[in-house]
């Protein structure tokens, strides 16, 4: 009814959804997690051990478990973690004190004599949606996303940053040697910092130091090229491609080609990979963070409001008296800042820096932020589908293994991703209404 | 043209070039036209008139094969006595059959040669197959310089003055490619061909728009400019909202009635015969202190030595030919040109060396030349759009923004300046011309603005907001605001401003006063040139400021 009235003041549901920016990367990313857990195919579950009660007999028949208990605890422990009945052949059959009958299947199960006598069973579950995949695709993820937020800016800004990879390789190395320094302050000369299992710098320093120094090595990179892309008029494609050379070629003399590993476990198992329960929840929060940061600063301050006055119309905000360069500069600086950030994640998680950390990590950056709706030409772009498009990156990435495909195709796929999610975006930018 | 008039009367069918009929075109929710036909007669100048938003340019794009319309024929002349329709949004067959655009946002290569922008669509090859620059330059020069002998054709396009350009692309129009299997011209329209022009440029385009009438083409004018209407065309076709109104014969018709076509009322003052909006003879006898002073500024070629003063209440108008440095000149007191030698002083203020902030700090708005290109951001909402100079002022710490302030302030200002958009969310795209010019004017002129510049504020946009933003203008001033006005719309600039001084290659070559002021007099201060002894000739029209 309304819609016949007021077409175009209020489109329909369905259109606006349609419309929104992020919408339909999400259902994208649905649409492969869908995808993949209907093609991934099955895994062994986890193991459990399901106690027996005493009395309970156990019995092979042709291949068939079969338990006679008196009590229906097992067979309820049994179909909470099995679930209830079973796909394919029953191999395990279960009476509860001779009135329920159940059949389930599961993966080899075994029964463990000795007291307490105890079930071992496992069910199956999917390889792509399980916990622990979709908690390490997103810490995966986090590394890239971190970056794309801060590259979102660039490209919003109408510029791009080919750079973030070394920047990151960079950062990593030099935080790195600051870490095994801070160890080294702290255990004493000659300590073994390799295998201190105890001791060491205490996270109130390790923390700042390890955060620190890799965004300020980062943030000193941005300063860098971003004074030049200003200063020589320069265009940014041109600086960082030969930042990236420069920087890149810096971590193979810094370290020689080898890895550096040492830090104080307060940074590492004490922070960046602190278990909560089974997973590692710091680089995903960091993620969260960054987004929820970039989301505030590019539409409720006045820097985000001239990155988008900028990449929409340079001419124009020259002429409303923006100050162009500095704008650009603190952009260039806050994107080197983010690599930095994502490296010190990277210290953190894995506990060592290798020399060719960050390579080629340009790409998925990029990819992430243009399949998260950065347009090249500027003035556009969101940091929310930055971070959806470094989950897109990195779950094609993931989908290859859970596949089984060749990991030499992923390069391809991701190739792909990016030209249909421009195509994509191009032909939704011609739903909306003329003149923009 | 005369003849032809009187061999072809619109009464007479077989005379019929041209014949749009029953044209719809619909964009998202805007019909841009709705059920047009007009008829269009070999040999004739047609006038497509219209407010901003009225479907004239539409119409000329449907007809040129640009856009593609929902409903309704385009057919043209082919052999006695027969039309044939033209396929509907194909450039190519309209371009086939004869029909050429010249339109001002219509792509050109600005990095390539006059001559290889004309020859684009057939590079001339030697016998090696190699790309033949003699010929090209050749074709180009012959092209080019029937209209404006004074272009280089080996320069890169992008060098040229926006009145050089536009000839260019009318020299591409006439290309006669019959004898390579192409087409001759039959029709041309041409769709606001002068906005960009000086006014000796724009005489000289009115002189080949007759000298192509008289040679048989058909001439389909789209502009809004009253003058240009009574000076060339023979028939005018008025559209409002995408309506047709009526078509009839320039002879028939005077201002009034058209203005009325147009608008659909009768407009108190009608352009082209303005009455004066200068201040009273008491402003200008006491006006205020001088709230922008600029001495000896300087700029590489671009502007030399020049000084000036604007007081309170003022409007100063500059007149000049294009590429006589008038926007130069306002760029430079507004900091945007770093080469600039000199000092300019805003409100007691030295501002010069400190860029644009200082300028917007020290009171001053500039509402540039080109509004789509140096003005609006079209991928912001027109809330933005005005706010961006004030954001950083308005923040809270940290430089988080304050947007109840934002919106107060916009809120205010499309209050005070009548911008008609649906919501501060709505794209500057969406709006019409005239409200874009009308929201750059309220980014500028706010409570704060002591000095104000203004360089073709009322370009391409429609009378009805033409006469408003005169008024703006006006109050501003009589706030107290100091007025500097660039304008190559005589009238415009003849009624708005209380002096005017002239520029010519950089320089201001004299200043005209109260009865001084008039076109002849500004048209030979404009084109006096640098040799001249001692001004002599500007003398008689006016007083020459003291010189260097």
């Amino acid at each position: 009814m309304s819609q016949s009235e007021h077409p175009a003041a209020r489109p329909s549901f369905f259109k606006r959804i349609l419309q929104a920016q992020e919408s339909g990367l999400i259902l994208v990313i649905l649409l492969m997690g869908l995808l993949l857990t209907a093609r991934g195919g099955t895994k062994p579950g986890e193991m459990q051990r399901i106690p027996l009660p005493e009395a309970a007999t156990v019995a092979d028949v042709d291949g068939v478990l079969v338990i006679s208990s008196p009590t229906d605890e097992p067979l309820r422990a049994v179909r909470a973690a099995l679930g209830d009945g079973g796909k394919g052949l029953s191999n395990i059959r279960i009476t509860s004190g001779g009135q329920s009958v159940s059949a389930v299947s599961a993966s080899n199960p075994r029964v463990l004599d000795g007291p307490p006598r105890a079930l071992l069973v496992s069910g199956s579950e999917s390889k792509f949606l399980n916990s622990q995949n979709l908690v390490l695709l997103a810490t995966q993820a986090s590394f890239i996303a971190v970056m794309a937020v801060g590259m979102t800016a660039v490209i919003i800004l109408g510029g791009i940053d080919l750079s973030v990879g070394s920047i990151y390789g960079l950062a990593a190395v030099i935080g790195a040697f600051s870490l095994r320094a801070l160890q080294i302050r702290f255990l004493g000369p000659g300590a073994d910092v390799l295998n201190a299992s105890a001791g060491g710098a205490p996270w109130l320093v390790a923390i700042p130091v390890g955060i620190g120094v890799c965004c300020l090595v980062g943030a000193l990179c941005g300063v860098f090229s971003g004074s030049l892309i200003v200063g020589l008029r320069v265009h940014p494609f041109i600086i960082t491609l030969g930042m990236m050379a420069i920087l890149s070629g810096l971590v193979f003399v810094l370290t020689g080609g080898q890895s550096v590993s040492g830090f104080p476990e307060s940074f590492t198992k004490g922070f960046m990979k602190m278990p909560a329960g089974k997973v590692y929840p710091v680089p995903m929060l960091i993620m969260g963070l960054m987004m929820l940061a970039g989301m505030f600063v590019l539409s409720q301050t006045v820097l985000g409001r001239r990155i988008f006055a900028i990449g929409g119309n340079e001419t124009a905000a020259t002429y409303a008296g923006i100050p162009v360069g500095r704008v650009k500069i603190t952009v260039y600086t806050i994107s080197g800042m983010l690599a930095g950030l994502s490296a010190a994640m990277y210290l953190g998680y894995y506990g060592a820096a290798a020399p060719g950390a960050g390579q080629g990590y340009e790409l998925d950056v990029i990819a992430a932020a243009v399949i998260g709706g950065a347009s090249l030409s500027g003035g556009r772009g969101s940091a929310f589908g930055a971070v959806l498009g470094a989950l897109l990156v990195q779950m094609i990435s993931n989908g290859m293994l859970v596949l089984e495909i060749d990991q030499s195709y992923t390069q391809i796929v991701k190739g792909a991703a990016i030209v249909v999610a421009v195509v994509l975006d191009q032909a939704k930018a011609r739903l909306a209404p003329v003149g923009r | 043209m005369k003849s032809l008039e009187s061999a072809a009367s619109p009464s007479d069918p077989s005379s019929v070039l041209l014949a749009a009929e029953g044209i719809s075109k619909r964009f998202g929710i805007t019909q841009a036209l709705d059920d047009v036909s007009v008829t269009f007669l070999a040999g004739e100048i047609h006038a497509l008139m219209g407010e901003n938003g009225a479907g004239k340019s539409t119409l000329g794009k449907v007809i040129g094969g640009l856009h593609r319309q929902d409903t309704g024929t385009v057919r043209i002349a082919a052999g006695p006595g027969q039309m044939r329709e033209l396929t509907p949004g194909s450039i190519d067959d309209a371009f086939h059959a004869g029909v050429r655009i010249v339109h001002q946002e219509l792509a050109q290569c600005p990095n390539l040669t006059v001559a290889e922008n004309l020859s684009l669509h057939d590079l001339p090859r030697t016998r090696m197959g190699l790309l033949d620059r003699r010929a090209m330059t050749e074709r180009a020069a012959a092209l080019v310089h029937r209209l404006e002998p004074g272009i280089d054709v080996e320069a890169p396009l992008g060098l040229l003055s926006p009145g050089r350009r536009q000839i260019c692309q009318i020299a591409a129009a006439l290309d006669d490619r019959s004898a390579s299997g192409g087409s001759s011209p039959r029709v041309i329209v041409f769709d606001e061909p002068t906005s960009s022009l000086s006014i000796a440029e724009t005489e000289r385009l009115l002189e080949i728009t007759r000298k192509l009438a008289a040679g048989g083409i058909t001439i389909i004018y789209v502009s809004h400019r009253m003058g240009e209407i009574f000076a060339v065309c023979d028939r005018v076709t008025v559209l409002r909202d995408g309506k047709f109104v009526a078509t009839s014969r320039v002879r028939d018709l005077d201002e009034p009635t058209l203005v009325e076509q147009m608008i659909g009322r009768r407009l108190s003052t009608p352009t082209g015969k303005l009455p004066s909006l200068a201040a009273e003879g008491g402003h200008v006898a006491h006006p205020g202190k001088p709230l922008l002073k600029v001495s000896g500024l300087s700029s590489a070629s671009k502007l030399s030595d020049i000084s000036l003063e604007v007081r309170e209440r003022e409007i100063v108008g500059i007149g000049g030919l294009v590429g006589s440095g008038r926007s130069e000149l306002l760029n430079a007191i507004f900091g945007l040109d770093v080469h600039a030698r000199g000092r300019v002083d805003a409100d007691g203020k030295v501002i010069s060396g400190g860029g644009p902030r200082a300028a917007i700090e020290a009171g001053i708005g500039y509402v540039p030349e080109d509004r789509r290109l140096q003005g609006l951001f079209f991928l912001l909402g027109v809330g933005e759009n005005t706010v961006v100079p004030y954001m950083k002022r308005l923040a809270r710490a940290l430089g988080i923004r304050n947007q109840a302030g934002e919106s107060r302030l916009i809120r205010d200002r499309f209050a005070e300046f009548r911008v008609k958009a649906a919501s501060p969310a709505s794209l500057p795209g969406e709006l019409s011309g005239g409200n874009q010019q009308k929201l750059l004017i309220a980014r500028w002129m706010g409570e704060g603005t002591k000095v104000l510049l203004l360089d073709e504020p009322t370009r391409g946009i429609d009378v009805g907001t033409k006469a408003e933003i005169y008024k703006l203008v006006r109050a501003a001033a009589d706030a107290g605001a100091a007025v500097l006005l660039v304008s190559s719309e005589m009238p415009e600039l003849l009624a708005l401003s209380d002096r005017i001084l002239v520029m010519a290659n950089g320089k201001v070559t004299g200043e005209l006063r109260d009865g001084e002021m008039t076109q002849a007099n500004i048209l030979k201060l404009a084109t006096a040139e640098r040799e001249m002894p001692a001004g002599q000739e500007a003398k008689d029209a006016g007083r020459v400021l003291p010189a260097r």
